[in-house]
């Protein structure tokens, strides 16, 4: 058989292959899907135990658990000061049409018993973790703070140190990361609740969205491409090198 | 078998080709990109109907008089809200009471508003408890208005869950959201932020269909008395 006639016999065969490979990596992933799944959960928790710090910082987006996690924390004193980073403001808070997060996690606070004298609030329109990390970097400046925890979801805890750590990097803060719980799922069992799905997914994009432009994930990725491009050429050149020359 | 030659000729066309998908691509791209957005927003017509159900969206307590104003609909059909834990600790008031404020405000009397009995925990559940209703008065139709991003998928629960002569009654409305760019949201971050969730919520929805919540049965009372009782054992400083 010539090479001219086995080449098509061998695309067919590769591209089987790979469907094959594809299919198995379906089947095997159906299998260890609830191991895996609640693994992905478990991952993005880096929550610690809370042990005494100076201020708890609570941050904004989910006002149902995370101001009465900080609130228990000031209360038992495990806490000095609760502080309180100011979200960007929509129209419909301007418009007093809507609670401003800030003024929830207040009332929160104050209806917890936590008194108004240990409350802190960082006036500003953080619209991201990032802007929250560095206004409480810039508090904590002006304070002899040496110990922080943050309190956030137990799905957003890893990107919340991660960011808070690029921020405060070279100062001597301790930092303590507190998982606050969600209302409507469990990180054991996240995928069978939408809002569950959502909140993960969404989380897995931003970290990879933050990693690719705070972090170094896109040298990550640029390194990666260069190496495929180089294999795939040398892969087309050894090929062409192993094939008999062509009659012209 | 091609000769080196015809392969000489291949591939600068085949680079060409490369160049003029890439430059079409980005000559597409923004209408792409927009239409990614628009493939999201449902408007099913405002024509007149018994009852407008302000499910939720930006000005909805204002669109939602507006209607009644117009005579597009009688009636405003609120839909009850599972109270939330900082309703329940009366932090803020339920979101029943906020509409009826904002509705009033807005010129609508209190005669003018019913809200469905059963509380609800999902958009889901919110479109049963509207199709309940309307099944109760016979011909009754409604339009439900929602926020600008969640109309696809509101669709596709209505279409779903609702039985098929109810949901003829039932028109879905995304109302138009001013912190939205809908022209170059991919330059915005909140406008990005808003769409990724829209999508994923709509793919959700079409995998795995509806998945209940849990119980939001976490006690911060019993979390304080564990934190007190650690912080005891451990001999922090109380």
């Amino acid at each position: 058989m010539s090479t001219d006639e086995r080449k098509p016999r061998r695309r067919v065969l590769g591209c089987t292959t790979v469907l094959c490979g594809a299919l198995a990596l379906v089947a095997v992933g159906y299998f260890v899907r609830v191991p895996v799944l609640a693994a992905m959960g478990m991952w993005l928790d880096v929550g610690e135990e809370p042990c005494p710090v100076d201020a708890v910082v609570v941050l904004s987006g989910e006002p149902n658990t995370r101001p009465f996690v900080a609130a228990a924390l000031v209360r038992v004193g495990l806490a000095d000061r609760a502080i309180i980073p100011q979200a960007r403001r929509g129209v419909e808070v301007i418009e007093e049409r809507a609670f401003a997060d800030d003024y929830v996690v207040r009332k929160v606070l104050l209806a917890r018993g936590v008194s108004q004298e240990k409350i802190v609030l960082l006036e500003g329109a953080n619209l991201s973790t990032f802007d929250d990390a560095r206004a409480v970097a810039k508090w904590l400046a002006g304070e002899h703070a040496t110990s922080l925890a943050v309190v956030t979801n137990d799905f957003h805890t890893r990107r919340a140190r991660w960011v808070f750590e690029r921020v405060l990097a070279g100062s001597p803060v301790r930092l303590v990361m507190i998982s606050a719980p969600s209302d409507d799922f469990r990180p054991q069992r996240w995928w069978h609740v939408a809002s569950g799905l959502n909140a993960y997914t969404s989380e897995y994009v931003k970290l990879l969205a933050y990693w690719l432009r705070y972090g170094n994930g896109a040298y990550w990725v640029a390194a990666i491409a260069i190496a495929c491009i180089v294999a795939t050429a040398l892969v087309r050149r050894l090929a062409r090198k192993k094939s008999p020359p062509h009659a012209v | 078998m091609p000769s080196s030659r015809h392969r000489c000729i291949r591939r600068p066309v085949r680079w060409g080709a490369v160049c003029l998908a890439i430059v079409a691509i980005s000559v597409a791209a923004p209408s792409l990109l927009r239409e990614t957005l628009h493939f999201l927003v449902v408007d099913e017509g405002t024509g007149p109907a018994d009852y407008v159900v302000p499910l939720g969206g930006d000005q909805v307590y204002e669109q939602a008089p507006r209607l009644v104003r117009e005579k597009l609909a009688q009636r405003v059909l609120l839909s009850r809200w599972h109270p939330s834990r900082i309703v329940r600790f009366n932090i803020i008031p339920p979101r029943e009471a906020l509409a009826r404020h904002r509705l009033a405000l807005a010129g609508i009397a209190a005669e003018m508003v019913d809200i469905t009995p059963r509380a609800a925990r999902t958009s889901a559940d919110s479109l049963r408890d509207v199709a309940a209703w309307l099944a109760e008065r016979s011909e009754a139709t409604a339009i439900v208005l929602c926020p600008r991003l969640e109309g696809r998928r509101l669709a596709l629960e209505r279409d779903r869950y609702v039985e098929p002569a109810l949901a003829q009654r039932m028109r879905i409305v995304a109302i138009a959201d001013r912190e939205l760019d809908e022209r170059c949201w991919w330059r915005d971050r909140l406008s990005a932020k808003s769409l990724l969730s829209a999508w994923i919520g709509l793919a959700i929805e079409v995998c795995f269909g509806e998945m209940h919540p849990e119980p939001d049965d976490w006690d911060p009372d019993q979390y304080e008395k564990s934190l007190r009782s650690k912080s005891l054992h451990s001999g922090s400083h109380l």
